[in-house]
């Protein structure tokens, strides 16, 4: 039996990272539904390093790069054949874990 | 030999004399012959060359005789005008003079003429002495004849007229002018002649018998002068007794060392002190003959410790220091007025060689006027005096000088000489002439330096027998007829007061016309002395019994007045004043002490003073009571003074803690709070570090802290007098709790600190608390103020009143716009401000946050079939 898998764009297919933390994110509120910011990545001009801004914590992480790519695939039903559609390789994963920095903002005057 | 002239004024008296024999030579008269022979022989030479000349060449035909003769014709000289006198032999009394004595002339000129050989002929043998003496005598004979042929040719040679005259003579001569210009000529003679002129005045001058014979006779005349001077002192005095004007007590002032009044210990010491300077002031070597005695008796007795122990510790001290100055620069003379001891310093001042300088107090003593008076006084020397004596500044009544005077003084006594030859910079000179300080009051506060390092005399006055004595001695000059009870009940009138007893004499003298009876004395309403018993001899008064006079002590108790301190010194002193057993005298004393202090406190009270009489009655009950014959040591009352100190002490520390909590009465504060609070004021921690308290300790210690800052307590650090710093409980309650006790029960230092620590956040916390309130008044709504009033009023009455606090108005701060600035100090625009703020807004607000869990991982491995793939 075949499988078919197919690279649905002609170009280039996606190239996606994983992102790797070690702890919980929480939320204050849990009642909330719906898609949430959960925080801004960037990287660092300089030394191409991913900083991931969370909360009230800045994590500074670094890229690791994975020993087996993987792929990210859609399954399509079509008339009883199933076939795969791949919509991203994962070649890397972006590492944090060492212990995040809080940032401080904004100190009120009277302390 | 104060009567002969030095070398100096010896040339004016030739001078003078010369020029009254020249003017004698106009008017031709000779009347004194002798005179007039022996000098212009002389002087014919004397003006023939320049004076320095010819002088040696007398001394010359001298030495060519004798040499060791220098000496004598050098003396001879000047007692020529007083050989004159006492002599004024004629010329043929010399000769026959010369002619008796020549024998002894021979061994005379002999000795002289030989001064060595005569030493050496005592020492050897006789008969060398009378070969001598027979040689010379030889020598003489031949010297002998040429002399005699001189004195026989010159005998004509001296006549006036042939030496001198006022014509141009024909023999050689010298011309000379006198003083109003008359020219007159002096004979000029061969040397040889001269030479045996010489011979022949020499042989009869150097006549020792001769000269000492004049000395005697010029004693004797001295001597006889000494007493028509002293005679005429005696008459004086009666003369001056007549004089009203002066006072008796400077008339009568002691003038010799044995007039002195004041004590003889005294006398010798002030003296003895006043030599010792003698080797600074006289160069003279200072008799310190204590110790030669003191080695005498010990070879005696052989007991020198004994008598070393007996001198006492003065002798320990050396009594000149190394400068050669005493080692007490200044002698202090302390006594009661009007005892002598300005008197006693001058005199003795006089006697041992000083002019005493007087500085008292009319005089100004500032500081720089001292200065200048001082080194007056002591570097410099009386021009005035004539017989130059040394200073002695007399610092009369010093006890009213400025203390920094007194502290100049006490310098320039401390500075040595080799401080000064050290650093030449040093103004103060050392001391360099005695210093009498005299004083009433020895423990003036501002004699303080000065008695440490002055010789401190204490001046008595003398027993009313001497002062009777004197006043009679006075009486009986004065011719005033005085009975002896009458002078007896003077002197003890006067209590040792020389100078009151003789004004009091003076006065009675002056009013009743020179008759003075007893009735006169006990009336006279002056010449006694203030009678301020102090309060220690009224005390003393009080606890013995005075057989003398009975009833004195009313007037004791009044004259010393102070009632307060005598009752406080009876009362401290009543039980150990005599045997009482059954407490029978206790108890009476103790009844009229609180009479005493009923009557006083009614006169304190209403301030009605007229009870007041009846103070001083109490305690001559007292006395009456008291009094024994055996001496009693009286304490000085001081536990009255020391109780109201520690009393005051305590009610400051209740004060202090009144001044938190007004709201409780004093009484409560001190029966029912204050003994309690200590035992708040001290938790039970195991340790000073808080950090290692257990829960229950802590909370305890915040009590603690809480109940300092209600009653308004505080550990404050002080330094102690060891130097270390002791944190001190202020006010100290411990004091008024605990009487004595406190020290036990005061938590340990550590523990202390760490209170104190906990105090301070303790008001930190509290002030915190009271801006919350005020805060939250201020945001609260005048809608609210109500609920807000009624939630203050709920919480007055739930707080505890000693937790109440009265509120200060709250200030509104006026929020002032705020310019920020960057790292550059430029200024950034609001708008960036504000995004700034934003985003960061945005962080602080996320709603997801990350928990940081080390090592963790959610992930999940599950095992996917193929069919689910499918």
């Amino acid at each position: 039996m075949q499988i078919f898998v197919k690279c649905e764009s002609e170009g280039s297919v996606p190239e996606w990272a994983l992102v790797e933390l070690q702890g919980l994110i929480q939320m204050k509120e849990e009642k909330r539904n719906g898609p949430t910011v959960v925080g801004d990545l960037h990287y660092f001009n300089r030394s191409r390093h991913p900083v991931l801004v969370l909360g009230h914590h800045v994590l500074n992480g670094k890229e690791v790069k994975l020993e087996q790519a993987m792929a990210v695939m859609e399954k399509v039903n079509e008339e009883d054949k199933v076939s795969y559609r791949v919509k991203a390789i994962v070649k890397k994963k972006l590492l944090f874990k060492s212990r995040p920095k809080p940032i401080i903002s904004n100190v009120s005057e009277r302390v | 030999m104060g009567d002969y002239p030095d070398p100096d004024e010896e040339y004016e008296l030739m001078y003078s004399d010369e020029l009254d024999l020249l003017r004698d030579m106009d008017e031709n008269s000779d009347s004194n012959p002798v005179r007039k022979k022996l000098l212009p022989a002389k002087r014919s030479l004397d003006f023939s060359s320049p004076i320095a000349n010819k002088i040696p060449v007398v001394n010359e035909t001298c030495n060519t005789n004798a040499p060791s003769n220098e000496h004598v014709s050098i003396s001879l000289t000047p007692s020529l005008t007083a050989l004159d006198d006492v002599l004024s032999p004629n010329v043929s009394n010399k000769r026959t003079v010369e002619d008796l004595f020549g024998d002894i002339n021979d061994i005379d000129f002999d000795n002289i003429q030989l001064p060595s050989k005569r030493q050496k002929t005592e020492e050897e043998s006789d008969m060398e002495l009378i070969d001598k003496i027979i040689e010379s005598r030889k020598l003489r004979q031949i010297l002998a004849e040429p002399t005699s042929r001189g004195i026989a040719d010159s005998g004509p040679d001296y006549d006036i007229n042939e030496n001198l005259t006022t014509n141009v003579p024909t023999w050689p001569f010298m011309s000379f002018t006198t003083w109003n210009g008359d020219r007159v000529y002096v004979r000029l003679e061969c040397e040889d002649l001269w030479e045996k002129s010489l011979d022949a005045v020499t042989n009869q001058l150097s006549l020792k018998t001769t000269y000492a014979s004049v000395w005697a006779e010029a004693r004797k005349i001295l001597e006889t002068k000494k007493q028509q001077q002293e005679t005429p002192n005696d008459s004086e005095e009666i003369i001056t007794n007549k004089n009203v004007n002066e006072l008796w007590v400077e008339k009568y002032k002691p003038k010799s060392y044995v007039d002195l009044l004041s004590d003889e210990p005294v006398n010798r010491t002030v003296l003895h002190w006043l030599h010792l300077w003698d080797k600074v002031v006289f160069k003279k070597d200072v008799k310190t003959k204590e110790p030669h005695q003191r080695n005498a008796f010990s070879k005696r007795t052989g007991q020198f410790q004994l008598s070393n122990k007996w001198k006492g510790k003065k002798e320990d001290e050396p009594e000149l220091d190394d400068d050669g100055r005493p080692h007490h620069k200044v002698v202090l003379l302390c006594g009661p007025p009007g005892v002598g001891k300005t008197t006693l310093a001058h005199l003795l001042a006089k006697l041992a060689g000083y002019r005493p300088v007087e500085l008292n107090a009319s005089d100004e003593r500032s500081t720089e006027a001292f200065q200048t008076a001082l080194q007056s006084a002591t570097l410099m020397q009386s021009v005035l005096d004539r017989e130059r004596r040394p200073n002695c500044l007399v610092l009369d009544e010093i006890d009213g000088a400025p203390i920094q005077t007194v502290e100049l003084l006490v310098k320039w006594c401390t500075t040595s000489v080799k401080k000064e030859e050290g650093k030449k910079k040093n103004k103060t000179q050392p001391l360099k002439r005695p210093v009498i300080a005299i004083c009433n009051d020895l423990y003036a506060t501002s004699l303080r330096p000065l008695r440490a390092c002055a010789l401190v005399v204490a001046v008595r006055g003398a027993g009313a027998a001497r002062v009777c004595a004197r006043l009679r001695r006075v009486a009986r000059a004065e011719g005033v007829r005085v009975s002896a009870r009458a002078l007896a009940a003077l002197g003890a009138r006067a209590g040792g007061d020389v100078r009151a007893a003789l004004q009091l004499l003076a006065f009675l003298e002056g009013r009743f016309d020179g008759t003075i009876n007893i009735e006169d004395v006990e009336n006279a309403a002056i010449g006694t002395r203030d009678n301020t018993t102090s309060m220690m001899q009224a005390l003393q008064a009080i606890f013995t019994i005075n057989d003398n006079n009975p009833n004195s002590i009313l007037k004791t108790i009044q004259a010393a007045g102070e009632y307060d301190r005598i009752i406080e010194g009876i009362f401290e002193n009543y039980l150990a004043a005599r045997v009482d057993s059954r407490l029978l005298i206790a108890c009476e004393t103790t009844s009229w002490l609180r009479l005493y202090d009923a009557i006083n406190t009614w006169i304190q009270r209403n301030q009605n003073y007229s009870m007041y009489s009846f103070l001083p009655l109490c305690i001559a009950r007292c006395h009456g009571l008291l009094a024994s014959r055996q001496t009693t040591k009286v304490k000085f009352p001081l536990q009255a003074q020391e109780t109201s100190r520690r009393r005051a002490e305590l009610e400051s520390a209740v004060c202090g803690v009144r001044a938190a909590r007004a709201d409780v009465s004093r009484l409560a504060l001190r029966l029912d709070l204050l003994p309690l609070l200590p035992y708040v004021l001290s938790p039970a921690l195991r340790s000073a570090n808080v950090q290692l308290c257990s829960e229950s300790e802590r909370k305890s210690l915040r009590t603690c802290a809480g109940a300092m800052c209600d009653y308004g307590l505080r550990y404050t650090q002080q330094r102690t007098l060891e130097g270390l710093y002791a944190f001190v409980l202020e006010p100290d309650i411990y004091k008024v709790a605990f009487f004595g006790t406190e020290e036990r029960i005061r938590p340990p230092p550590a523990i202390r600190q760490a209170i104190a620590r906990e105090q301070q956040l303790e008001v930190i916390r509290r002030n915190e608390n009271m801006m919350n309130r005020m805060g939250n008044k201020t945001q609260s709504s005048e809608v609210k103020q109500k609920t807000d009033k009624r939630a203050a009023n709920r919480d007055a009455a739930q707080l505890p009143n000693h937790l109440q606090r009265l509120q200060p108005k709250v200030i509104e701060k006026k929020t002032t716009t705020q310019v920020h600035k960057d790292f550059f100090g430029r200024i950034v625009p609001i708008s960036q401000v504000h995004k700034q703020d934003a985003v960061s807004d945005v962080i602080s607000s996320s709603d997801v946050f990350y928990q940081y869990r080390e090592g963790f991982n959610n992930a999940v491995r599950r095992n996917v079939r193929l069919r689910d793939l499918l």
